[in-house]
């Protein structure tokens, strides 16, 4: 009897649900009440939580999604990353639109979202499912937040794996990379060429991630981006003050730019820049498709590794 | 008279009834009833019309998965219902101060006043919403004491509206300016909200609603009634023993606080207190008294069937109510504006 009571003891604990409750605190401050190991993730925001749910393999079962041109909905980052699209995985709603009804009928256990976007919806979406808000912009670098994130749906383990591989990946770069440019200065640029202004980022994505891994020094002026923040805007007539050895952009392929787009655009900005920026003269001035570069993923940091190697050498 | 019934009620008590407001109040309470029901039914998940009933009259206990959906909906109707009154009762109080049939609360620069307040004690100061709702009402009045200020010497009425749109532009350019200093998280949440959506209306914020318009639906009903002599010009109404000063400033402080806790709420809703309005005179002629409750449901319909058509008709994506009603409101003012008569 008692080897019986045994056994329905260790087969209740074998079969038992793993959906066991835990208190995740997330970018807004919201204590919320999670799955342990929740099993049916709804993101709703693509190239930042999509990515990092997949790259992490975490249940996703939907993503909100953009429409493209032809009235099709696609995943930035997603589909460059992982070539994931809606065939594999529901569509939850078109970003900055929210559905909250469609939402609520794909049944997630654990909905996660983007401050800046959903930060008012918050109440709404607790109706649904636990729901936790991710900070994309708050100044910290990406991997930190990363790291964060894949604490909330129980992946530690897997973001360890992966953080291992780009450590070892880092240091790879860094014997393939020349000396000169690894100790030399950086600056990463978003040119804004419809009011003329630049935006100087503090942290984007994989962009400042790697460059600070290998060692680079980011300009002076980046010092003055406010704390909490990831970027500030300034004035064409500073654009001396973020002159470097290595000057980083990026670039959106669904609006027709290109890796040369940065060139006529700092023309618009501040004509002449080719006489008095170094890094120009140097061809250090760089861009790459904001869909591999602007999400925190490792996959990301590999890609742009590689090309990093390929344009600066 | 004619197109008029007098209900007697014993012999003390005669009450003139004019049919035609009675018969478009009447027919506005049944298309405003309907449209809630369709409200109700509608949306990315359709419901049947006798889970909604049996939703409405929870006779027996309601199926789960309706009253989780009902949950979503009926926030948004019930905020749709009382913030389109809000808005257009508003508009047409400030129409009767300003003696144009072309002002609103956005054209006057009292939606922004309140925008403007509400965003820098939410940005700047960390306010929370409860409080943002007296901030917005203090900025909408403001705002509406600056422009009636500015534009006291000015002969002509349009130049009211003209000072409205000046001091309306200089508050959405601050708003801009602290947003931006905010960082793009900031930008894009003043983004999202300035649209005028119903899609992040919650159970509190519908029970704010109800708690507001419960008092400044009725006490509109009733000023209504009062603002006769101001239609005849300020020095008119001061000739027969009216106090048109004194009654402006009180129905613009009464416009700023019918607009406050919508913005507050929902964000701004451009041009639906000229519409509602437009539409009401043109219903019921210009009585103020008649006026009033057919612009607050026509204000009602319009805010509701704009956010049933923006979240049903082009999934997968929701366009917010406020965007649809800006559409309809740029072709009704433009047609507005050239029929309007000056006024001498």
């Amino acid at each position: 009897m008692r080897l019986l009571s045994i056994a329905i003891f260790a087969a209740t604990l074998a079969f038992a649900p793993s959906a066991i409750a835990r208190n995740v605190t997330d970018h807004g401050g919201n204590t919320v009440n999670v799955p342990d190991e929740p099993q049916r993730i709804l993101s709703l925001h693509d190239w930042t939580l999509t990515v990092m749910t997949r790259e992490l393999d975490a249940p996703l079962i939907a993503s909100a999604g953009r429409l493209a041109p032809d009235g099709s909905a696609f995943m930035r980052g997603g589909r460059e990353l992982f070539g994931l699209d809606f065939d594999e995985i529901e569509l939850a709603s078109i970003h900055g639109k929210p559905d909250l009804e469609r939402i609520r009928a794909l049944k997630p256990d654990l909905i996660v979202a983007n401050i800046g976007d959903y930060g008012a919806l918050r109440e709404q979406l607790f109706t649904i499912a636990p729901t936790l808000m991710f900070d994309a912009e708050n100044g910290r670098p990406p991997f930190e937040l990363y790291r964060d994130y894949a604490g909330w749906i129980g992946k530690q383990a897997r973001f360890d794996e992966l953080k291992s591989a780009y450590d070892t990946r880092i240091e790879a770069a860094r014997k393939s990379l020349s000396p000169a440019l690894l100790s030399g200065t950086y600056s990463a640029i978003i040119a804004n060429e419809r009011d003329g202004t630049l935006g100087l980022l503090k942290e984007y994505g994989v962009l400042t991630m790697v460059l600070d891994d290998l060692g680079l020094q980011r300009v002076a002026l980046t010092k003055s981006v406010p704390s909490g923040q990831s970027r500030m805007t300034i004035g064409a007539e500073l654009i001396g003050e973020i002159d470097a050895d290595l000057i980083v952009s990026s670039y959106l392929p669904e609006s027709g730019e290109t890796a040369d787009s940065i060139f006529a655009a700092l023309s618009r900005i501040a004509p002449g820049y080719e006489a008095f920026l170094r890094a120009y003269q140097a061809k250090r001035i760089l861009s790459f498709s904001r869909y591999e570069i602007y999400p925190p993923s490792f996959r990301g940091a590999a890609l742009f590794l590689d090309k990093l190697e390929a344009k600066a050498d | 008279m004619r197109g008029e019934i007098t209900l007697r009620l014993g012999r003390a008590v005669h009450l003139p009834i004019r049919l035609r407001p009675a018969a478009v109040i009447s027919s506005l309470f049944v298309l405003l009833l309907a449209t809630s029901i369709a409200g109700l039914q509608f949306g990315s998940t359709a419901i049947a019309l006798a889970d909604i009933l049996h939703w409405l009259f929870p006779f027996k206990a309601s199926d789960p998965e309706t009253g989780s959906i009902m949950g979503l909906r009926w926030p948004r109707i019930v905020a749709a219902l009382l913030g389109g009154a809000m808005v257009a009762a508003s508009g047409h109080l400030l129409q009767i101060v300003a003696r144009n049939g072309l002002a609103d609360p956005g054209l006057l620069g009292i939606s922004q006043g309140s925008m403007a307040a509400i965003v820098i004690g939410a940005a700047v100061f960390g306010l929370a919403p409860s409080m943002l709702v007296w901030l917005g009402l203090a900025g909408g009045f403001a705002t509406a004491i600056l422009v009636m200020t500015l534009a006291y010497r000015l002969t002509s009425s349009s130049g009211l509206i003209l000072v409205g749109l000046a001091v309306g532009i200089v508050l959405i350019a601050a708003i801009e300016i602290v947003m931006v200093q905010g960082g793009i998280l900031q930008f894009a949440r003043w983004l999202s909200w300035s649209h005028g959506s119903l899609t992040a209306v919650s159970a509190s914020n519908a029970a704010m609603l109800i708690l507001w318009g419960s008092f400044l639906l009725p006490v509109s009903l009733i000023a209504s009634s009062k603002v006769m002599p101001l239609l005849l010009g300020h020095e008119q109404a001061a000739g027969i023993g009216a106090s048109p000063r004194k009654l402006s400033l009180l129905l613009t402080l009464l416009a700023a606080m019918l607009v406050a806790p919508v913005v507050a709420a929902i964000g701004p809703i451009s041009f639906l207190g000229l519409i509602a309005a437009h539409i009401a005179r043109r219903l019921v002629g210009e009585r103020p008294g008649e006026v009033m409750p057919v612009t607050m449901l026509v204000g009602a319909l319009i805010l509701l069937a704009a956010d049933t058509a923006g979240r049903t008709l082009f999934l997968p994506v929701v366009v917010p109510a406020g965007i649809l009603i800006s559409i309809a409101g740029v072709l009704i003012f433009l047609a507005a504006a050239r029929l309007a008569r000056p006024r001498r």
